[in-house]
């Protein structure tokens, strides 16, 4: 029992101090962003790896998420309900849910990943050692222009993600229960509200901090050895698909709540 | 001058330094020998502020500097003092040129063509021409080693600190860096602490020799009194006699 319960504590107590750094490094993070003029070419370059480099996956998985929304409420409806009224489902559907969830889980396993294991096996080279014998923050040089980057690029990402999603959608509905593309926009029209697109928005600018954050926290606690960097992107993953579902219940509460 | 007083650091309760004593003279190379795991590393790391030393002081030029925050130890410490790593620590995703002008850039108001003379002439003084464009992956290991001292040097140090510098080299490119070390050492007048295990190199860059052994300096010598100390581990450790340590 008492081996338990100092399991238990020692478990908790680790959890906590892992916060407390994981905030440290936010707090810091947000405080470099005074100095991102500074570091331009380091932005623009993160901008490109996470938002560019991105696109391709984005567009497939956005395509597919369309083209199943389409037959799957296409043939929910199609009995009971006039057809038209099948555009504004999915793009409900797209704008509160479906396009931020999976854009931040997709970027969850492309760009955490990408950044845990980057600055892991820099972490274990001593390359970020060495950043700071020279009087250079890795804080600064290596977190936040990811961070800025990932602020701008992933509201970009999700943007490309919905009109894809929405136009593949309008595919699949036209072949699943031959809905015109008037009646889809007369859906579409009927249901949308301005504070939709906003709420799809801010869920996709604080996707993109927490999926940077996870990376490079786990990226720069990163232990020694090849299974070190490994472990570490994996619990980047892990974690970043984990918060992207928690805050996304938040965010929706809170705007419902709000709005 | 470093010194070092009574420096004392354990990790998750396993000593690694124990009451270390050390003074590092300007000018001179001074270095440290001792079996792997004896914390010769986590010396370094502990002078230039890697880590924090869990008791016992260290003195830069008669300023304490063990108890400076990150931002202090930036300001008064590392605009002075370098460390060149065991497997160079380049930053691999930059060429060599932007390796070595990175912390030019940032600290220092020059221009791109002051820069670029400044990373030129880092490369020189280790041998190294035109390679300002070549990445870390296509250099050997020796100019790697190389690059990394460049990269040191290009922000002027008074003390530079290595950590194992020969290490996984052939002996002509140990040689190499051996007289680049003495070389810096005379015309840059760079203060040297250097962790070795190679007993060569010890002996043709040292000014003094300090054995770390189980986290205490057990022998602090002259390089030309390097064979002639009485002290048993240290001797064991010099002629590679396993029995003792």
């Amino acid at each position: 029992m008492n081996i338990f319960l100092s399991k238990i504590g020692r478990v908790t107590i680790q959890f906590f101090e892992s916060y407390g750094r994981l905030t440290i490094m936010s707090v810091k993070s947000f405080a470099a962003i005074r100095k991102s003029p500074f570091y331009v070419s380091q932005i623009i370059e993160q901008f490109v790896m996470i938002g560019r480099r991105s696109l391709p996956i984005i567009a497939i998985t956005s395509i597919f998420m369309g083209l199943v929304l389409g037959v799957q409420i296409g043939t929910q409806i199609s009995a009971t309900t006039p057809a038209w009224v099948e555009g504004g489902l999915i793009l409900r559907s797209i704008l509160l849910e479906m396009g931020p969830v999976v854009t931040g889980l997709i970027l969850s396993g492309r760009v955490a990943s990408g950044v845990a294991s980057e600055l892991g096996a820099m972490k274990v080279t001593e390359q970020i050692d060495a950043f700071r014998t020279l009087a250079i923050d890795p804080i600064e040089f290596l977190v936040m222009p990811r961070l800025v980057a990932a602020m701008i690029a992933v509201p970009v990402l999700l943007v490309f993600a919905d009109t894809f999603a929405l136009l593949a959608g309008f595919v699949s509905s036209y072949f699943a229960i031959n809905l015109s593309w008037a009646g889809f926009v007369k859906g579409m029209r009927h249901v949308f509200v301005t504070s939709d697109v906003y709420a799809s928005l801010i869920k996709a600018f604080i996707f993109g901090i927490i999926i940077v954050i996870m990376g490079c926290y786990f990226g720069l606690n990163a232990k020694k050895g090849a299974k070190g960097v490994g472990t570490a992107t994996t619990l980047a993953v892990v974690w970043a698909s984990i918060e992207v579902l928690v805050l996304d219940y938040i965010i929706s509460a809170v705007l419902y709540f709000l709005w | 001058m470093v010194r070092i007083e009574h420096l004392k650091k354990a990790f998750a309760g396993r000593v690694i330094l124990d009451d270390v004593n050390l003074t590092l003279v300007a000018g001179e190379i001074l270095t440290v020998v001792g079996m792997s795991g004896a914390g010769k590393s986590v010396l370094l790391k502990n002078v230039i502020g890697l880590i924090s030393p869990d008791s016992g002081k260290i003195y830069l030029d008669e300023q304490e500097i063990s108890s400076f925050s990150e931002k202090d130890y930036n300001l008064h410490v590392r605009n002075q003092m370098s460390m060149v790593f065991q497997e160079g620590a380049l930053w691999d995703s930059m060429t060599v040129g932007e390796n070595i002008e990175l912390a030019l850039k940032i600290h220092k108001h020059l221009n791109d063509a002051e820069r670029r003379t400044l990373v030129a002439e880092a490369l020189e003084m280790v041998g190294l021409k035109h390679i300002e464009n070549a990445y870390p992956e296509e250099l050997s290991g020796g100019m790697m080693k190389r690059a990394a001292i460049a990269r040191a040097i290009a922000i002027r140090p008074k003390y530079l600190l290595y950590d194992e510098p020969t290490t996984g080299l052939d002996p002509v490119l140990s040689n190499v860096i051996n007289d680049l070390i003495v070389k810096l050492n005379k015309e840059m007048n760079i203060t040297s602490l250097v962790i070795s295990h190679d007993l060569d190199s010890v002996e043709k860059i040292s000014t003094r020799v300090a054995m770390l052994h189980k986290g205490r300096v057990i022998v602090t010598c002259s390089a030309d009194d390097l064979w002639r100390q009485n002290d048993d581990i240290f001797n064991s450790f010099i002629h590679g006699n396993s029995e003792i340590l």
